[in-house]
């Protein structure tokens, strides 16, 4: 079985772990989705292909998984996760963000300021959430009836908003709201309580950021949507 | 790499194009079928003709079948009030050959993989609800696999089938038959505690 494991120092390590659906193998079990544990694996000095001997839980998360709304926006997590992962380039900060999301495994109710806190830190440790206190136009400082330019992505000053095209109107609520979220911990986050039209904008603003930064198709988040969107 | 006659060629490419099997296997079963008595060759050749063009789906369960309906959806004298659902026909005939149910099956043609962009709609749900809603049975058996995918599908499924107010089971999970505790994981020891029965 091939497995991708995310690692805090050496990035995302692809491996291959023989023998692991066996009834008597020591991995058996082991390398499910999300799965927190201690490794021991041989590099190949030939393909980035190494082989996994051994895998020890040490949490496994039971509760991130134990809600349909939580499985899905977990699975959406540990997808983005795993593209921003290069190679073996440290990834200390992803790895941690993750672990810290699945220890506080929200509710229901918080799964979408969970999301927005996650995917904003995301966007931020990718180095490509835009610069907050300045125009991406002029330089100027932003003030009120800011828009975000979706071509080049940025924030858009009221006197540069006529000559940007592709622009979404951004409310102030908004600003503070992403503002508010860049400065406190995940669990004060989990206890915003959004409008439905600052969860769609966010989200819109967000998804579209997140879409651009992953250069790929994030599969998993239309199962999110569905469920989110009470497809069932 | 070795140059074959192009029907040689063909048939390497027709074989490795199957689930396990690389250029090296491909070339050993080739060899074998033209070293084998041509009998042999033409009855496996059949044999495969046959299974294309006779085994289709259920079309109550999704089973296979050589009929309109499957062998157990046609049998009276199994349970039709208690349906067991699972991934795929290969399930059916693991609990089958278990022995010990009499209900009616559903097959779900695999399972929710949202990492795959799998979702319910390209899952036979849709069949199941609305099955469920014309026979109601006494029970529904979600017998998913016990891992992330198989755990989300039943999620999924006990959601939707708990809203038509019918009584929903989960297959227990825990340790296997003639294992003993120090060789299993913590996820399986912690569900085989959750999970535990009554003496």
């Amino acid at each position: 079985m091939l497995v991708n494991i995310l690692t805090s120092d050496s990035g995302l390590l692809k491996t291959i772990a023989k023998g692991s659906r066996r009834l008597k193998s020591p991995l058996r079990g082991k390398l499910e989705l999300l799965n927190y544990g201690a490794l021991v694996y041989y590099p190949s000095r030939t393909s980035d292909l190494h082989i996994l001997s051994q895998f020890d839980i040490i949490n496994s998360f039971p509760e991130a998984l134990n809600t349909l709304e939580r499985s899905a926006f977990f699975h959406y997590l540990a997808e983005l996760s795993s593209l921003a992962a290069y190679g073996e380039e440290g990834s200390g900060a992803l790895f941690n963000l993750l672990l810290q999301m699945l220890g506080d495994a929200p509710d229901i109710d918080a799964i979408i300021p969970a999301r927005l806190w996650f995917e904003i830190r995301y966007l931020h440790l990718l180095g490509v959430f835009p610069s907050f206190d300045r125009c991406s136009h002029c330089g100027g400082p932003l003030g009120d009836g800011v828009k975000f330019a979706l071509k080049k992505p940025g924030w858009i000053c009221a006197r540069c908003r006529g000559q940007v095209s592709d622009t979404i109107d951004i409310e102030p609520g908004v600003m503070a709201i992403i503002s508010y979220i860049l400065r406190n911990s995940l669990n004060q986050v989990m206890k915003l309580k959004l409008s439905r039209r600052q969860s769609a904008l966010l989200d819109r603003l967000l998804s579209y950021l997140v879409d651009t930064a992953a250069h790929k198709k994030i599969k998993s988040k239309r199962f999110l949507n569905h469920i989110l969107g009470g497809g069932i | 790499m070795a140059q074959y006659p192009a029907e040689m060629q063909n048939a390497m490419d027709a074989l490795t194009a199957l689930p396990g099997i690389g250029p090296r296997s491909a070339q050993r079963i080739l060899f074998y079928l033209l070293r084998n008595s041509e009998v042999d060759t033409r009855r496996l050749i059949h044999s495969l003709g046959e299974l294309k063009s006779r085994i289709r789906f259920c079309s109550i369960c999704g089973n296979l079948t050589t009929h309109d309906s499957c062998r157990i959806c046609r049998d009276q004298y199994r349970d039709h009030g208690l349906i067991c659902v699972v991934e795929d026909p290969k399930d059916v005939i693991a609990l089958e050959a278990a022995g010990s149910y009499r209900g009616v099956y559903h097959v779900l043609m695999g399972k929710i993989i949202p990492l795959d962009e799998l979702g319910p709609d390209d899952l036979r749900i849709k069949e199941l609800m609305n099955r469920v809603k014309d026979i109601v049975p006494d029970e529904v058996i979600i017998a998913t696999g016990s891992d992330i995918d198989g755990e989300t599908t039943a999620l999924y499924l006990a959601r939707a089938l708990k809203s038509l107010e019918i009584k929903v089971t989960r297959i227990a999970t825990g340790i296997p038959v003639g294992s003993s505790l120090d060789f299993m994981d913590p996820a399986t020891l912690a569900r085989a505690i959750n999970g535990r029965q009554e003496y």
